[in-house]
């Protein structure tokens, strides 16, 4: 069995009248370690399937398998368990809570954690070092994105949830964060997945979901997937 | 302001509607609490007025030691500025309970008063057809209510409060039984008992606290009304006046007052003459009565020693036949058995007798039989020698006539021949005639010769007779010899005769003999039967006498209880006469306006304070009023800073764009306002007056509109809320367009003061730098949070605080270890002079009474020139100043230090002190009608009830120019067993009636008119107290919370609603739901933690002025806090606390952490 499995999930939303089905039938799986890409234009579920997976939403219908425990059978206080401890997330508009230093936010996350990681050290590990009492509205949105990774990586989790982590950020700081994320990945071992309606980033990862309209329209493999540092777009 | 601006505003309204309306509540709260408690104390005047008016309550009441006629009436209706007066009968009984046994007998039961003594009720006597509505100008009118009006001398009505509050009691159908106290209840109304018919408004008594009577414990607890044709006595007891100069005004004004006191002055002027004249004539009525009285009780004594003394000897008989019952039994049982041994034995020597008897006879009969024959032998032998014998008698008398007839002869010619011899004619003559009437002789005859011749022939014919004598004495000897010879057989004859009658006779008694015989044995088997019977029934008899002489030793006991009692209670009566005789020197008028009237001044009181209250809570609800719309308006700005930069970019002047936030503000700030008065004029006036029904009868109130206190309290709403706008629109404002639509940047986090001290900082763990942090990011809020909970607390504890201000002040100043140390006050028929051995001798009561203390009391007023005006006050003159401190604990008024008492100088009250400004050493005008003074302060001494000065006896004469003081009341104080207050029900019920008897038996006495106890004040006065109490602690109650409800609940709404996204992160991070309420609560916590703290300080001096404001001129609040009252009001505040955060997990739970994060506005 694979670390993440999605079985046949979906989910509607109704909204008035009318029922959307954000997300319809989506069956896929992702090993433990790698770097996964949901890709797909801006409506075509990606969101609905990273919140189900975060357990921050939760399925209409379908089943969801993480590390071989149904997450979508999960009570309200199992669900807080999973994202406390297995789940890290990165937002697109970082998050911070502003009157807390980029140390202090790591340390919100860290205290929860029953395995976590020296915040200090971690950010140092993402370039923060020099910034560890600055609060976010003194850093950039870069900083700020790296401070978020920091957060979420300091937890020491199993999984991180990187929602459109770039989407905020010009090219070259967004190169960092994302090469940033392949290096986790890569020396932790972290199953990192990676939301982004971007294909051109393609290349970077073990494994592409594309997704159209709900559903999943192509799942591929790259057998080597290429450096960030190498990669132009 | 155009139609797309109102349509925003109104928008606007509806999208933040919860904001919008607790804008509306605080603001109605502010404007309901001072409109509401500012028209509390108009109301219920009003309302008194109303009923006062309707029910013609008099004015001044007057009360007599004597009792009053038509003349006084007429005396009083003379005097200047009298209106009317109304004379009326009333008297104070006990009030009974019957209750039907078992057995029929019927108990009845002495009812008991609210403070344990007996209850007191006062039959009232009235003209029902003099009623309200009736036209008449009669004062104190009743109303009926329910029911009917009494058309017989035995029902009554009663007031509708007393069949509110003790429907056990007073239910209409109901029949209450009355007794006199001291006397015969018939001696002065038809009837004891009373059927209950109707319910009345009664404007006499307004209050629970009926006032004082002179029977029982001393206190009045029930009245009831009845025809006055019920009453027997001739003589009024009251006499209702009203004022000519008062009608029109209105009650509790000045204006009022003065007029009374007037009239007052007029009719206690006048008093003295009219009553000497009442009192004169009475005074013949009065003694014959008496004398009367104890004829009667002599009588009675007599019939009643006799009957006992009868009653005893018959226990005496009893008691003997129980004691000596057995042994006389024993006896009489023996004499019943040998007298039916001896009837045996007799039976039996009967049968013995019987038969010798028997024997005997038969003998008797044989020799009956041998004389039998003899008498046929000579059948006629009887009546032959009957004859025989009848013969010889008569020869027998032949022979003795013929003899006798010789010696008459010889004896004739005896003296014949003796008067021949002695020659004599005239014996001759004689013996002639002798001899002539024993011979036959003739004429020749009668001469000597002849008389020879004569006598000799006589003496030849004598010698013939004698021998023919002696031939018939020898016939009669043989006649004789043979009778002899007849005379044994006729004595054998007889004999027979009496043998056969003997023998008869003994026959006749043989034959009876007999019979009795036969009858015997029956009759000895009956004896016996008899004795056994007899046997038992005395042996009943004999145990009967033993029970029976129980049962007589028991009733004997009873009657001699009773006849004691009836005694006692005789002689009482006839000592309660001597003692009215001897008070009438002293009779006197009891003059009392409607000050004394029971509740008439505490109703007044009551709803000062009331009014007092008005002006310190609302200013705390308008203060946060504003402070509420401050930061709603502050937050709405906010939130629509892009829209009020378009409209300033498309050319809206600031005015136009302001419109809509005054409005939105004016609008909520109207409605809250129109709110708050529209509840305030009602409910709180009503609810305050109807929890003051309780207390007092006053029927109904119309809440009144006033428009003085609705334009201020709008005014401070309009103030509060539409400036709250203007400062925040104008803050905003002053931002350029361009600026104000760009989003405000969220307020950048930043260093707090706290991190600039690392070894403060680093100790706080990671939760509590964010606290920290946040705490001062939000100042403003944070200040309104920390605003609202200090005002929660110090409300809390001002209105604890007021409780207990007010609840202990009477222990303080009654109750043990306080300053009243006596227990009671004995007021004196006549004021006694000082160590008056006559009067002090009254109250020498071994075991009950431990110490006394004579003093002049009196009703004065003091003043000061620089004070302006005068106050009630009562001056207290103690016989000896040395024995004060075992009576009146003297104590500085602040330090609490004892003052010892001198002569010289005044100790005055420490409210008197602060009211006129005085120190000791100042000097303080005391005056009472002519008599003035003006003595020097000695020390200001703590007291909380009533003005007292105190002032040496010496001191006294000096300033008030009196030459020797005398005393009027007697202070008292009880032994231990009299006070008892505490412990088992019993032994206080104990000490209660035990209280009542000692005040009944030092009223019976001439000295002392009436003893109150200190206990009975605190009891009646104690639960007015605690109802306002209540009333008062439940209004701040109230108060606070909501207070604390709308400023917390819109806080901390604000709070979560702009931290929404933190919230939300946070929970994405996997923070349980506790953990996210702590990440806001755990603010609060600190804040309220420091906001009670602040409460309790500001509480304080809160309290201290509502106190102060509160007090009423007669009294002096205890002026400080109790602990317990700090924790109550701290643990509260933290319960409101709790509770809104409570309230607000849900909100944080609900957070949708998807939506939250989806976006930045």
């Amino acid at each position: 069995m694979s670390f993440i499995e999605f079985r046949d999930v979906s989910k509607q939303y109704v909204m008035g009248e009318v029922t959307i089905n954000a997300v319809d039938g989506v069956d896929f799986e992702i090993e433990e370690g790698e770097l996964a890409l949901i890709v797909g234009s801006s409506g075509a579920g990606k969101t609905t399937v990273l919140n189900i997976l975060g357990g921050m939403d939760s399925a209409s219908g379908g089943q969801v398998h993480v590390d071989g425990e149904e997450i979508t059978r999960f009570g309200n206080r199992k669900l807080i368990e999973y994202r406390r401890n297995q789940v890290g997330f990165v937002f697109q508009f970082y998050n911070l809570i502003p009157n807390l230093t980029a140390l202090e936010n790591v340390e919100i996350a860290t205290q929860l954690s029953a395995n976590p990681h020296q915040p200090q050290e971690v950010l140092e590990q993402v370039g923060l070092g020099d910034r560890l009492q600055n609060f976010p509205a003194q850093l950039s949105g870069g900083e700020q994105q790296r401070v978020s990774i920091a957060r979420a990586l300091a937890k020491n989790p199993r999984l991180l949830l990187c929602d459109e982590p770039t989407g905020a950020l010009d090219y070259a700081t967004g190169k960092q964060i994302l090469q940033l994320l392949q290096k986790t990945c890569k020396e932790t071992g972290t199953t990192v997945i990676i939301i982004t309606h971007n294909t051109a980033i393609e290349p970077i990862a073990d494994r592409v979901i594309r997704m159209r309209s709900g559903k999943i329209s192509k799942v591929s493999k790259n057998k080597e997937p290429k450096d960030v540092a190498d990669l132009e777009w | 302001m155009t139609k797309a601006l109102f349509r925003d505003t109104l928008r606007a309204i509806r999208k933040t509607l919860s904001r919008f309306v607790s804008i509306v509540i605080i603001v109605a709260l502010g404007v309901g609490f001072f409109a509401g408690l500012k028209a509390v104390s108009p109301n219920m005047k009003q309302a008194a007025v109303d009923f006062y008016r309707q029910h013609q309550l008099a004015d001044v009441v007057v009360q007599s030691t004597v009792g009053f006629d038509e003349n006084d009436v007429e005396a009083v209706l003379a005097m200047p500025g009298v209106k009317s007066a109304t004379p009326s009968r009333s008297i104070d009984g006990i009030l009974y309970k019957d209750e039907t046994q078992e057995d029929g007998a019927i108990d009845m039961k002495m009812e008991q008063s609210m403070s344990g003594t007996s209850y007191v009720i006062r039959v009232i006597g009235y003209d029902f057809s003099q009623a309200v509505g009736s036209g008449s100008e009669r004062l104190d009118q009743l109303q009926l209510v329910k029911g009917n009006w009494p058309s017989r001398p035995d029902e009554c009505v009663v007031s509708v409060y007393a069949n509110k509050m003790e429907p056990d009691r007073y239910k209409i159908g109901n029949i209450i039984h009355v007794r006199g106290d001291h006397e015969d209840l018939l001696d002065t109304v038809k009837s004891e008992y009373y059927k209950v018919v109707g319910t009345v408004y009664t404007p006499e008594f307004i209050a629970m606290e009926l006032g004082p009577s002179q029977a029982g414990g001393g206190e009045l607890s029930g009245y009831v009304y009845i025809p006055d044709q019920a009453f027997k006595i001739e003589y009024y007891t009251t006499l209702y006046i009203g004022s000519q100069a008062a009608a029109g005004k209105a009650a509790y004004t000045s204006a009022y007052n003065n007029a009374v006191r007037q009239l007052t002055a007029v009719i206690e002027n006048a008093a003295p003459d009219v009553v000497r004249a009442r009192a004169e004539r009475i005074g013949d009525e009065y003694g014959p009565q008496i004398e009367q009285g104890k004829k009667d009780l002599e009588t009675a004594k007599t019939e009643g020693k006799a009957q006992l003394e009868k009653a005893r000897e018959d226990i005496a008989y009893l008691m003997k036949m129980a004691k000596d019952g057995p042994a006389l039994f024993a006896k009489e049982k023996k004499a019943a058995e040998d007298k039916l041994a001896k009837a045996k034995a007799d039976y039996e020597q009967g049968q013995k007798d019987y038969q010798a008897n028997y024997a005997k006879y038969e003998k008797g009969l044989e020799e009956y039989k041998k004389g039998a024959e003899l008498v046929n032998e000579h059948p006629d032998a009887m009546i032959e020698y009957e004859n025989g014998k009848n013969q010889l008698e008569r020869a027998q008398n032949s022979y003795e006539m013929a003899k006798m007839a010789v010696s008459a002869g010889r004896s004739a010619i005896r003296v014949a021949n003796s008067a021949i011899a002695s020659g004599d004619p005239q014996r001759i003559e004689n013996a002639l005639g002798i001899l002539a009437s024993y011979f036959p002789m003739t004429e020749e005859d009668q001469t000597v010769e002849g008389l020879q011749k004569r006598v000799d022939e006589a003496e030849k014919e004598l010698i013939d007779q004698e021998a023919a004598l002696k031939d018939a004495e020898k016939d009669l000897e043989d006649g004789k010899k043979q009778l002899k010879e007849a005379e044994a057989l006729i004595g054998q004859l007889k004999k027979f005769q009496a043998a056969e009658k003997q023998l008869r006779a003994a026959k006749v008694q043989l034959d009876l003999a007999w019979a009795k015989l036969q009858a015997a044995p029956a009759q000895i088997e009956a004896g016996e039967k008899e004795l056994a019977v007899t046997l038992v029934q005395k042996e009943k008899e004999l145990a009967g006498a033993i029970s029976k002489s129980q049962t007589a030793e028991d009733d004997l006991a009873r009657a001699e209880e009773e006849y004691k009692t009836k005694v006692a209670d005789g002689e009482r009566k006839i000592r309660r006469y001597e003692n009215q005789m001897a008070a009438l020197p002293n009779a006197q008028w009891m003059v009392s306006d409607r000050d004394d009237f029971p509740g008439y001044t505490n109703y007044g009181n009551t709803s000062d304070n009331m009014e007092q209250f008005a002006l310190v809570f609302p200013v705390l609800f308008f203060l946060i009023a504003a402070l509420v719309s401050l930061t709603t308006m502050t937050r709405m700005v906010e939130d629509e800073r892009t829209q009020l930069g378009v409209l300033k970019a498309a050319g809206y002047s600031a005015g136009a764009i302001a419109f809509k936030y005054l409005f939105y503000a004016f609008t909520a700030g109207l409605i809250g306002s129109v709110l708050g008065l529209a509840m305030g004029f009602s409910l709180i006036p009503i609810a305050i007056f109807k929890a003051y029904q309780i207390l007092y009868l006053i029927p109904t109130m119309h809440p009144g509109f006033f428009l003085d206190t609705a334009f201020v309290g709008m005014a401070a709403a309009l103030i509060s809320t539409v400036g709250a706008v203007i400062f925040s629109v104008l803050s905003a404002m002053r931002h350029r367009p361009a600026e104000l639509m760009r989003p405000k940047a969220p307020k950048a986090g930043k260093r707090i003061f706290l991190e600039f001290f690392p070894f403060l900082w680093k100790r706080l763990k990671f939760n509590g730098k964010v606290t920290a942090r946040n705490l001062a990011r939000n100042k403003k809020r944070v200040l309104m949070t920390f605003a609202g909970i200090m005002g929660c607390t110090a409300l809390l504890l001002t209105g604890f605080g007021i409780g207990n201000s007010i609840g202990t002040m009477l222990d303080k100043q009654f109750g043990p270890e306080s300053i009243m140390k006596f227990d009671g006050q004995a007021l004196l028929q006549a004021n006694m002079k000082a160590g008056d051995e006559a009067v002090l001798n009254v109250f020498v009561q071994p075991g009950r009474l431990e110490n006394i203390l004579p003093v002049y009391m009196k009703k004065m007023y003091a003043g000061t020139e620089a004070f302006g005006r005068q106050i009630d006050v009562t001056i207290a003159v103690p016989e000896t100043i040395a024995k004060i401190p075992d009576f009146v604990s003297l104590r500085g008024e602040k330090s609490g230090a004892p003052i010892t008492m001198g002569e010289e100088g005044c100790y005055i009250n420490g409210k008197t002190a602060e009211m006129m400004n005085l120190k000791p050493g100042d000097k303080i005008t005391i005056q009472s009608g002519a008599m003035k003074a003006e003595i020097p302060v000695a020390a200001i001494t703590r007291n909380y009830v009533y003005h007292y000065i105190y002032l040496s006896p010496a001191c006294y004469e000096k300033y008030f120019g009196v030459a020797e003081t005398t005393y009027n009341v007697v202070l008292l104080k009880l032994n231990q067993a009299l006070n008892k207050n505490t412990g088992p029900d019993k032994d206080i019920q104990a000490a209660k009636s035990a209280r009542a008897q000692l005040g009944r038996d030092l009223s019976d006495t001439a000295e002392v008119i009436t003893v109150v106890y200190n206990q009975s004040i605190i009891d009646s006065v104690g639960a007015m107290i605690k109802i306002m109490r209540n009333v008062i602690v439940a209004v701040f109650t109230v108060a606070a919370g909501a207070l604390a409800f709308v400023v917390l609940y819109n806080l901390n709404n604000i709070n979560i609603y702009e931290r929404i996204r933190e919230l939300a992160t946070i929970k994405v991070l996997g923070f349980y739901d506790k953990e996210a309420d702590f990440f806001i609560y755990r603010e609060n916590i600190i804040i309220t933690i420091f906001g009670i703290l602040a409460g309790l300080a500001l509480g304080v001096p809160i309290h201290g002025f509502v106190i102060r404001t509160a007090e009423i001129e007669s009294m002096m609040f205890v002026r400080t806090l109790a602990l317990p009252n700090y924790f109550a009001a701290a643990i509260i505040t933290a319960i409101f606390a709790i509770g809104i955060n409570l309230m607000m997990h849900k909100k944080i739970k609900e957070i949708n952490m998807v939506e939250a994060l989806k976006s930045v506005e």
